[in-house]
């Protein structure tokens, strides 16, 4: 017997594949039942505000080379081959392949006294993201861009957290949400400038015919929960909720709009692309983004580096110069956090797993932060001759969490709660904001 | 006769004792008169050894000592060249620079006799042509430049790669040169005009710009002492081409390293496992057609397998000697073996 072809009105398997991906990211948060509309909406009116600032986090997956960035040691055994170049700070020298961001080295602060002591790239990951080591003991730590997206909640239908790109592969995750819940989960979306997978078509005729079979789903949920928990319920339907207001403003997603001169100045990589989106994103009132520079631990060069080490150092200034020339051009530089790091830094003893290449490097390493008020052309601590160790002004991550808290107006000290214990925002509530950069 | 075995003769080894990592090796030289061997390694300069200096042990290590000489003031020395007469040594570097050192009493001199700003990228690539009288040098900003040997004056910029460049080679004859890298092509120039004969397609370019290095193009080629072939070697592979059609005749699953003897019919190739081939020429052959008339993969190297040689990881710098009797293998630990080739 042939079989029939589908009727029309029947949903859709991609909308029920986005569905279901929300709603179990809903049930796995534990406390997320039901909670899904409050990534898009404020459910506080009290505490909703008009979102004034944003963060843009370009993570640099693996461990950037503090010697290839923003620390070199140019001549000196540690140096590797790379030189460096001066930047429009002066006596700021940076590598060489980092010539944008040279250019730009005076809208920025530079750390290079970050110090940390956590080595696998697992607990240096969830660290660098959270503000607090791994532990079985107490809650889930959450991303530090759920914290603010709990905090400074965003009004209205765009996400209040979107995720560009993740780290793959076994245990080193992206940090989700944590004990805070499915609500403050960053929106995921694959990287390459792409938008959340399998939301269904746009054409006009298919959002009509997603919302008739909305509102047949809301119906049929209506007359079923009375009498009964309906928590599982209520969380199904924001699924669908959540995917409803995607369709509605899937152009917040959609890199063909934007025009090519404006694209073209990113760079042909998938950083470069989801730089370009992080900048829609953030245009368009999206407060917190999340940029993930390769899936695959792309600056964890242990092996043969310098023969990637400067396409990767290349691309990744490329792409991000063009976001800061394009947020400063747009009058957004003074409302965005930029923060470009790792998880932690690199050897200067150029040994390897397979010479010549760099190491897992804890104790002194570098990052650059800027926008949002962060005080432009500081540099904060400094390395001796060979990069060995911290010479002076040693910053630690609780204190670069309490940084970026501060700037984007969250008090650091706040205790948020889980089963009625408090849980500082940073690891025992350790951290003081760097002065230098406020 | 032709070579039908190798033998490890001696380890070199050079370090300066300063706490950074070993002097990765990453080309390997030969003096072309007088018996010495020179390196580029994860240093501003360059390794140079006595090859009759004896060995001695230190901290579980037995090699000949070697010193570091030439330097450049940044960055790496990425590759070297001695000229024919063996009078002149000049250096590439990731400074940029290239540098003309006189060569007396068994080393460079302690400072250049030329230095220029070659290229605006890494200098990746040199080499003297045969005669002596021009020197060539590929970059990381995808030029070939030519040089006048002795005042280093600039001759001519060659244009035509995209992405980094790698390796550069002449023919024995001194008529072509050729250059390849990142962009996965084989450029053969006419070394008196300095046309573009010919475009040779090595493939395996990069989209990611290089990330990968076992892709990124051309690692490493050169000429047979016949000028008839052309081998390179890239990430994951070797080919070997007839130079004056660009037909590939011969492959191999050998990655990084290749280099042809200049008195025999003999080739080296691979890093991390190396193989030595006496090859029979008559036997180079590409591939045949299959049904549809599409070119297939040509078949391994033809000829006697002499040796296979485990190098370790990343093993770099692969060279015989001028007289063919010797073939140094360059290897991570900042060490280079020698093995006789006989």
């Amino acid at each position: 017997m042939p079989r029939p072809a589908t009727p029309p009105a029947v949903c859709d398997r991609t909308e029920h594949r986005l569905s279901r991906r929300l709603f179990l990211q809903g049930a796995a948060g534990g406390l997320g039942l039901g909670g899904f509309g409050r990534l898009f909406a404020a459910p506080n009116a009290a505490r909703a505000a008009a979102q004034e600032k944003h963060v843009i986090l370009v993570f640099m997956s693996g461990g950037p080379s503090q010697f290839e960035t923003w620390d070199p040691k140019t001549g000196r055994p540690t140096g590797g081959p790379h030189l460096n170049t001066q930047t429009s700070v002066p006596g700021l020298r940076i590598d060489e392949y980092m010539t944008n961001l040279a250019r730009l080295a005076n809208k920025m602060a530079v750390i290079r006294s970050m110090t940390s002591d956590l080595g696998d790239h697992m607990e240096g990951h969830y660290l660098a993201q959270t503000g607090h080591k791994p532990t079985n003991v107490v809650a889930t730590a959450p991303h530090w861009l759920s914290v603010c997206a709990r905090q400074k909640p965003l009004a209205g239908g765009l996400p209040g957290y979107v995720m560009l790109g993740a780290e793959s592969g076994g245990n080193m995750a992206v940090p989700g949400p944590g004990f805070l819940g499915a609500a403050f989960q960053g929106l995921y979306c694959p990287g390459k400038g792409q938008g959340p997978e399998d939301l269904p078509a746009a054409a006009g005729k298919d959002l009509d015919a997603f919302r008739r079979r909305q509102a047949l789903r809301q119906g049929m949920s209506g007359r079923f929960t009375p009498g009964r928990d309906t928590a599982a319920v209520h969380s199904h339907d924001a699924a669908f909720g959540v995917v409803e207001r995607l369709l509605a403003n899937r152009d917040l997603f959609d890199l063909s709009k934007e025009p090519t001169k404006r694209a073209e100045k990113y760079g042909p990589t998938a950083l470069g692309r989801d730089c370009l989106l992080a900048a829609r994103l953030v245009e368009r009132g999206v407060p917190f983004v999340r940029v993930q520079h390769q899936n695959g631990l792309a600056w964890d060069k242990h092996r043969r580096a310098f023969d990637s080490q400067r396409h990767l150092t290349r691309e990744f200034d490329t792409a991000v110069g063009a976001l800061i020339d394009d947020l400063i051009d747009r009058g957004l530089w003074d409302k965005t956090l930029v923060v470009l790091m790792g998880e932690f830094g690199r050897t200067p003893e150029i040994l390897g797993q397979g010479p010549p290449g760099r190491n897992h490097w804890t104790k002194s390493w570098s990052m650059s932060m800027g926008g949002c008020g962060v005080k432009p052309g500081v540099v904060v601590g400094s390395t001796n001759e060979d990069g060995t160790a911290i010479k002076d002004r040693p910053v630690t991550i609780p204190d670069l969490f309490a940084t970026f808290y501060t700037l984007l107006g969250i008090d650091y000290r706040t205790e948020l709660e889980f089963e009625g214990r408090p849980v500082p925002l940073t690891e025992n509530g350790k951290g003081t904001p760097i002065k230098e950069v406020l | 006769m032709p070579p039908t075995r190798l033998t490890r003769l001696k380890t070199y080894h050079v370090d300066d004792g300063a706490k950074r990592g070993p002097l990765t090796m990453s080309q390997v030289r030969f003096h072309p008169t007088e018996r010495v061997l020179l390196a580029a390694c994860a240093d501003r300069r360059i390794a140079v050894w006595n090859l009759d200096d004896k060995e001695a042990t230190v901290k579980n290590q037995t090699a000949v000592a070697g010193v570091l000489a030439g330097p450049h003031n940044a960055g790496w020395v990425r590759c070297l060249d001695v000229s024919p007469d063996g009078k002149w040594l000049v250096t590439g570097g990731s400074d940029r620079h290239l540098k003309l050192w006189a060569w007396a009493a068994g080393k460079p001199a302690d400072a250049p006799t030329r230095d220029t700003e070659a290229h605006t990228g890494w200098v990746e690539a040199v080499a003297f042509a045969p005669d002596g009288k021009r020197i060539v040098t590929a970059g990381a900003d995808s030029a070939v430049k030519v040089w006048d040997a002795a005042t280093l004056a600039p001759v001519k910029t060659l244009t035509g790669h995209t992405g980094f460049l790698r390796d550069l080679a002449f023919a024995p004859d001194g008529s072509v040169f050729v250059s390849g890298g990142e962009d996965g092509r084989l450029l053969v120039w006419d070394a008196t005009t300095f046309a573009l004969l010919r475009t040779i397609t090595f493939g395996e370019a990069n989209d990611q710009f290089g990330q990968n290095p076992q892709l990124s193009g051309v690692h490493r080629l050169h000429v047979s002492r016949d000028g008839k072939w052309l081998a390179a070697a890239g990430g994951k592979k070797l080919l070997v081409f007839a130079l004056a059609t660009g037909e590939p005749v011969a492959t191999e699953n050998l990655d990084a390293q290749v280099a042809f003897s200049p008195t025999d019919d003999v080739l080296a190739a691979g890093s991390n496992n190396a193989k030595v081939w006496a090859y029979d020429p008559a036997k180079f052959q590409p591939g045949k057609p299959d049904k549809t008339g599409k070119p297939t993969n040509p078949g391994p190297v033809p000829g006697k397998e002499l040796a296979q040689i485990k190098l370790g990881d990343f093993a770099l710098g692969m060279r015989f000697s001028a007289n063919g009797k010797l073939l140094g293998l360059g290897q991570s630990g900042g060490k280079v073996e020698v093995w006789e080739v006989a």
